[in-house]
């Protein structure tokens, strides 16, 4: 026994070993900025297909300003956010609202329809938790929301956004006049 | 089953109770078995932060009653023959901490078990995650746990058939597992590398082919003195191709050390599968690949005098190695509106079945027959279609 675990553990050194030459930037996971706050962490690039599987956007595609809200069914703050990023996204034209969902496809988009949601929604990819830590969400809580410009993070929170944060991140990060806070 | 949370100080209390009761009333052939079974739960752990870490710590209590009557192929009354009663306090101690700006996660545990027929035991464990980079991770696991037997579990066919069980079993089957492996994921392709090794100590064994003093047929209950080791190496892909359209491969290999038998089904050395999942729209399809790898049956079905002893009803012995095999799986479902949709599919369509290769009937080396020769398919082709209504 004890040589089948010398060997195991050589295995499994190696295989460490590699993953640290892989890693040649030496790059540890960005640390998420505190909540709510403007951020000038990891440049972040993206290429995730729709909800509805019928094309790939990729982050280079989006011009202008975008905000990328994760989110999942089984967290209220998530869903209680919805109706804002909806609302924002109807009156600030010149931003890309995009959600990714870290559920399947189709209960994400069943729950969706059901809320008048018509946002841009977009499946989590391979594996959300990596997916999560190179936006800059190294716990994969949520919900987490990052604002970029040009793939460079503008704002990121993680937690609930508000209708203060919205107006926020249209001043940190926007061209647009910002978001009114009257607007339901 | 419920459970209640409580936040007290930082900390959050929680309790949890279950109970439950099995009814079995069983026959196979002409033996006959009437179980009943009751189990409860209970638990209370606090979970709380202590500088920089995650600290969960509590204490629960389990209880399994078994209670038996029935009557042998022979027509002879048993009762209470593989009846039990374990209970098991137990306390536990779990940590998690992050290290390196979260780029190293731990998560360490111990567990005290005081069981009433197998004394104490304790379980640590320990968890490490390490990210090299967002995309690419390393996971560590080492730990022990044990399991506490019963001839109830470890019986032929779910009954017993027998006018008695001699308990010659004082250690419970205790695992140790180590485990590592490698991960790259990024938006559209994921990669995972592992190996692992188990090893299971005074594994439960019960043979219903023992004889006592007076010849009477009896089973024994024991422990294999040897251990039984499993080592494997797998490697799994995913691929997102289009944005629908989703392939996936991956491919295992096993090396397995036990004595005679305590492993009684065959299992493969090597194992691939290849996938494809399409998803847009209201239609989802599926197909599934299957290559399953020749068993060492001669290992697996040793009678602990290094061969089978296993015949085909004309005397041919069976054969020493199963033939490598491959099963495809198909299906699609269609989702007409919110409430109606339509699924269809067919499973193993090559139509491969073991008995079209061997048979599963075998005479063993005493003349006794058994149907459990087992390594391949035992249904072939097989085509379905259905409705679903969602409400």
């Amino acid at each position: 026994m004890l040589s089948q675990l010398t060997v195991a553990g050589l295995f499994a050194s190696a295989m460490f070993a590699i993953g640290q030459v892989a890693a040649h930037d030496g790059a540890h996971a960005p640390t998420a900025a505190p909540a709510g706050t403007a951020s000038t962490g990891a440049v972040w690039r993206f290429t995730l297909s729709t909800l509805e599987g019928d094309r790939f956007v990729r982050s280079s595609d989006v011009a202008g300003p975008v905000l990328i809200n994760f989110w999942s069914l089984d967290c209220p703050p998530c869903i209680a956010e919805l109706p804002r990023l909806q609302a924002f996204s109807n009156t600030n034209k010149d931003w890309t609202v995009l959600l990714v969902a870290t559920d399947s496809a189709r209960d994400a988009k069943r729950f969706l329809d059901n809320r008048g949601i018509t946002l841009t929604s977009l499946r989590a990819g391979t594996d959300a938790r990596a997916l999560l830590r190179a936006a800059g969400n190294p716990s994969g809580a949520l919900p987490y929301s990052r604002a970029q410009h040009q793939d460079n993070p503008c704002f990121t929170k993680l937690g609930e956004l508000s209708e203060q944060d919205l107006v926020k991140i249209s001043a940190v990060c926007g061209n647009s006049v910002g978001w009114r806070a009257d607007t339901p | 089953m419920t459970s209640g949370e409580k936040r007290i100080g930082d900390g959050k209390l929680r309790f949890a109770f279950g109970a439950a009761e099995h009814k079995q009333d069983s026959f196979y052939e002409l033996a006959t078995y009437i179980g009943k079974q009751k189990q409860y739960y209970a638990e209370a752990s606090y979970q709380f932060p202590a500088v920089d870490w995650l600290v969960t710590t509590g204490l629960n209590y389990r209880y399994e009653d078994l209670r038996s009557n029935g009557s042998t192929a022979d027509g002879v009354v048993v009762n209470g023959i593989d009846n039990y009663v374990y209970r098991t306090p137990a306390f536990f101690l779990q940590g998690y901490r992050a290290f390196m700006d979260d780029a190293l996660e731990v998560n360490a545990s111990v567990r005290y078990d005081k069981h009433n027929v197998f004394g104490s035991i304790a379980s640590p464990r320990v968890n490490a995650l390490y990210h090299h980079t967002p995309k690419l991770s390393s996971r560590l696991s080492m730990g022990t746990g044990f399991r506490a037997p019963t001839s109830f579990f470890e019986q032929d066919h779910g009954i017993l058939d027998t006018i008695r069980v001699i308990r010659d079993i004082t250690q419970p089957e205790k695992s140790t597992n180590v485990s590592y492996a490698l991960s790259y994921a990024d938006d559209r392709l994921a990669v995972t590398g592992s190996y692992n090794f188990n090893r299971i100590l005074n594994f439960a064994i019960l043979d219903p082919g023992q004889t006592d003093a007076a010849g009477n047929l009896v089973t024994l209950f024991t422990s294999s003195t040897q251990p039984v080791t499993v080592q494997g190496v797998d490697i799994n892909m995913s691929y997102q191709l289009l944005p629908s359209l989703k392939i996936q491969a991956a491919a295992e290999a096993f090396n397995y050390k036990f004595p005679a038998g305590t492993l009684v089904f065959a299992r493969p050395k090597a194992k691939g599968y290849f996938g494809v999942d399409y998803d847009r729209g209201p239609l989802e399809m599926t197909a599934k690949l299957v290559l399953t790898g020749p068993m060492d049956l001669r290992k697996f079905h040793d009678d602990g005098s290094g061969s089978q002893n296993r015949f085909n009803f004309d005397g041919s012995p069976k054969k020493d190695k199963s033939a490598t095999f491959a099963t495809l799986d198909l299906r699609g479902e269609y989702k007409f509106n919110k409430t109606l949709g339509m699924y269809a599919g067919v499973d193993n369509v090559f139509d491969y079945k073991q008995s079209d290769k061997e048979s599963f009937l075998f005479v063993d080396g005493q003349g006794g027959e058994d149907v459990t020769h087992l390594w391949g398919p035992s249904r072939g082709r097989y085509i379905y279609a259905g409705l679903k209504l969602a409400f």
